[in-house]
């Protein structure tokens, strides 16, 4: 589904990914971890096209495509998802109003049928139930004035309403009690779909106890320096990244 | 001659020129109120930037402009089926006014509950001279400015609402004032009274817009009076002809416990001044001035407050947005003054300009003065520009960079429409700004 070779990317002028390569297929579910500045969120980024990230060599074929040449909202309309660390509020733009425009701008890239407001009010309503998403925060203004834990949870109700091919959550576990970490990871899981591939951002190995990786990949300086299975996470844990950041540089 | 000299020069022409109406000659006291003016406006220059309130606001192309008054023409009546002379599925009290002059034809005044009236200063001179006569030694005519001088000087006709001690009117009072132009370019000069005697309560939506397709003047004078506990809710919508020039001057006098909210929306013109002068004389009182301005193109927006906290235990609550799309100015000049007496006052300002171009201009001037000791006060003002991270959560929704806009801008406006109490109002209002966006983009 996405296939990453030697990607290179800057901030500014400064390079952070130097030569990333990484495949991910229909169905898998990726963790990447690494220690802080290692270009984690770089690639999230990175692959959904956020303005202040170039490109700077390399490439990114989702489903033959190169994602580089396309705009971030083509990239959505192709399944792209991202779930944000950050997400940010939107004062004065209605919940309602921004989940309606936005399933039906990626129906429509589809070429399916656009939904009507009783139609579209009804998937709202069942999207709502599956991922245990409180309806009165949807009447609200995005984000605006949620709790940290609502925020996040408004992040995997509209991954659930928008159904994306590739879903990038970004550090979903930061800024979570245990309990928020639960319902979050509860929500990804329902999520799991052979269909469905997802690239899971994190630090720490905790959010891997709730929603379990198929592989297990260690970015730092730039590159993906490690991969495994579940295990390797265990291991991190355990013992930190430094040992494998000076294996790798030995 | 300079520019304003020479506008002085015109309008005091004009002044002579025009005739005397039949009914001065009985009226003396209202042949005084006009000879007053006539004489202000000789004493009184026009404002330069020099004067501080008019810093900002640059008068060259009004003055250099040679409006005639608006005269009663018959032919201009409209019928009552013109769309856009009602808030679509709003249920109220209608009044219409052609170029300032009440058109009792496309009013809809049926079923006004006993004590309210709502018509027009000329039927009153007609009807009920002694009654406008009472009013006017309570205002204060004294006019120091030359707008508001040269407004009462042609001013012959306007709305009149006065609602009597704890008559709670039914349903909104929509006046809305159409800008009719002719061959020549003209001002209109509609007078405003709003009084509600104690414990009334009203909604009032003073609406501008226009027929034609040339420019004109609208000057504006209004004077509301509130007595104790009196609520007014007040809606205005400045949607005037692209070209026309709009000045409203509105003084609101506020009794013990009175409620005034007003709710401004700037959306068209190419000249717009909205200047307050409240004067809160009664403990306990509050006043929320609130407003938006969609400032499109070239034009000017402007908003003036002068809140005078003269008793103790009064609020004042002022929040105005702005809109720039183009290459246009907004002007916010907000002054809350809190005297020695006026313990326990409670006063806010905001003022937040997000601008689209860097062609766009702001300038904000929140000053507050405060003598008395025991009071809360605040103010804060912002100038920015659409945030990239905003823009990017929406884009990477699915959703289009022009439309991510428009919804970021429409949510930055949405905040002052969501306090409409009015859906009707508060749809039309919605409409309007998506409309002017949409236009403004596909320029």
């Amino acid at each position: 589904m996405l296939s990453i070779k030697n990607l290179q990317a800057a901030v500014d002028t400064t390079p952070i990914l130097k030569g990333l390569n990484l495949e991910i297929g229909t169905g898998e579910v990726h963790a990447i971890m690494g220690p802080n500045g290692s270009g984690k969120s770089t690639l999230a980024h990175v692959l959904t096209g956020r303005d202040g990230y170039q490109v700077t060599g390399g490439s990114m074929l989702f489903e033959d495509q190169e994602l580089a040449e396309l705009s971030v909202e083509q990239r959505a309309h192709l399944g792209i998802f991202l779930a944000m660390q950050y997400p940010v509020e939107l004062p004065g733009v209605n919940n309602m109003i921004f989940l309606k425009e936005a399933l039906n701008r990626i129906l429509q890239a589809r070429n399916e049928a656009t939904l009507d407001a009783v139609s579209f009010m009804k998937r709202l309503n069942e999207t709502a139930k599956k991922v245990n998403m409180d309806p009165a925060l949807l009447k609200r203004n995005v984000n605006s004035g949620f709790s940290g834990g609502e925020k996040k949870r408004n992040e995997i109700f509209q991954m659930a309403l928008l159904e994306p091919k590739l879903a990038i959550l970004d550090e979903t576990d930061s800024g979570l009690d245990i309990d928020a970490l639960r319902i979050v990871s509860e929500g990804v899981n329902k999520l799991r779909d052979p269909s469905r591939s997802m690239i899971i951002v994190t630090h720490y190995q905790r959010l891997l106890d709730y929603i379990e990786p198929d592989f297990v990949h260690v970015l730092a300086g730039g590159r993906i320096i490690r991969s495994g299975d579940k295990t390797l996470a265990r291991e991190l844990e355990q013992k930190g990244y430094a040992w494998l950041v000076d294996e790798v540089a030995a | 001659m300079n520019t304003s000299a020479q506008a002085k020069h015109w309008y005091q022409q004009v002044m002579a020129e025009s005739a005397p109406q039949p009914l001065e000659s009985q009226l003396p006291w209202w042949q005084q109120v006009r000879r007053q003016a006539r004489e202000s406006f000789a004493r009184v220059e026009f404002p330069t930037r020099k004067h501080e309130a008019w810093r900002y606001t640059p008068l060259d192309k009004l003055l250099q402009q040679s409006f005639v008054p608006a005269t009663r023409d018959p032919s201009l009546t409209l019928g009552q089926s013109r769309p856009d002379l009602a808030i679509p599925g709003l249920d109220a009290y209608r009044m219409v006014f052609v170029n300032g002059h009440f058109d009792a034809d496309a009013s809809q005044l049926a079923g006004l509950p006993a004590g309210v009236t709502l018509t027009s200063i000329a039927t009153l001179l007609h009807e009920q001279p002694q009654k406008l006569a009472a009013l006017y030694q309570q205002l204060d005519t004294a006019s120091d400015n030359a707008f508001s001088a040269l407004h009462t000087a042609l001013s012959t006709d306007g709305l009149f609402i006065h609602v009597d001690e704890n008559v709670h009117v039914d349903k909104p009072v929509e006046v809305v004032f159409v800008a009719a132009p002719g061959e020549q370019a003209v001002t209109s000069v509609p007078g405003i009274i709003v009084s509600l005697a104690a414990g009334a309560r009203a909604t009032w939506i003073e609406r501008y817009t226009s027929t034609g397709q040339s420019f004109y003047f609208q000057n504006v004078l209004a004077r509301i009076a509130l007595g104790p506990g009196a609520k007014l809710d007040h809606y205005r919508v400045v949607a005037e002809h692209a070209d026309a020039y709009h000045l409203s001057t509105i003084h609101v006098r506020q009794q013990a416990a009175s409620d005034y909210r007003a709710m401004t929306m700037h959306l068209n013109g190419t000249w717009l001044r909205s200047d307050w002068q409240v004067d809160l004389l009664g403990t306990d009182a509050l006043s929320s001035l609130t407003g938006l301005c969609l400032v499109n193109g070239s034009q000017l927006s402007d908003v003036h407050t002068r809140i005078n906290h003269s008793v103790p235990a009064c609020k004042s609550y002022e929040n105005f947005k702005s809109l720039l799309l183009g290459n246009g100015r907004m002007v916010f000049d907000g002054s809350i003054k809190v005297q020695p007496q006026a313990q326990q006052t409670e006063a806010v300002m905001r003022n937040d300009n997000l601008m689209l171009s860097d062609d766009a201009e702001v300038d904000t001037k929140p000053q507050l003065e405060i003598f008395a000791d025991n009071v809360k006060c605040s103010h804060g003002t912002t100038v920015g520009q659409l945030d990239a991270e905003q823009l990017f959560y929406l884009r990477s929704r699915g959703i289009d960079r022009h439309t991510a806009k428009q919804m970021l801008c429409q949510g930055f406006l949405g905040e002052i429409t969501a306090a409409c109490a009015l859906p009707e109002l508060r749809a039309y209002a919605e409409h309007a700004i998506a409309d002017a966006l949409a236009a403004a983009s596909g320029a």
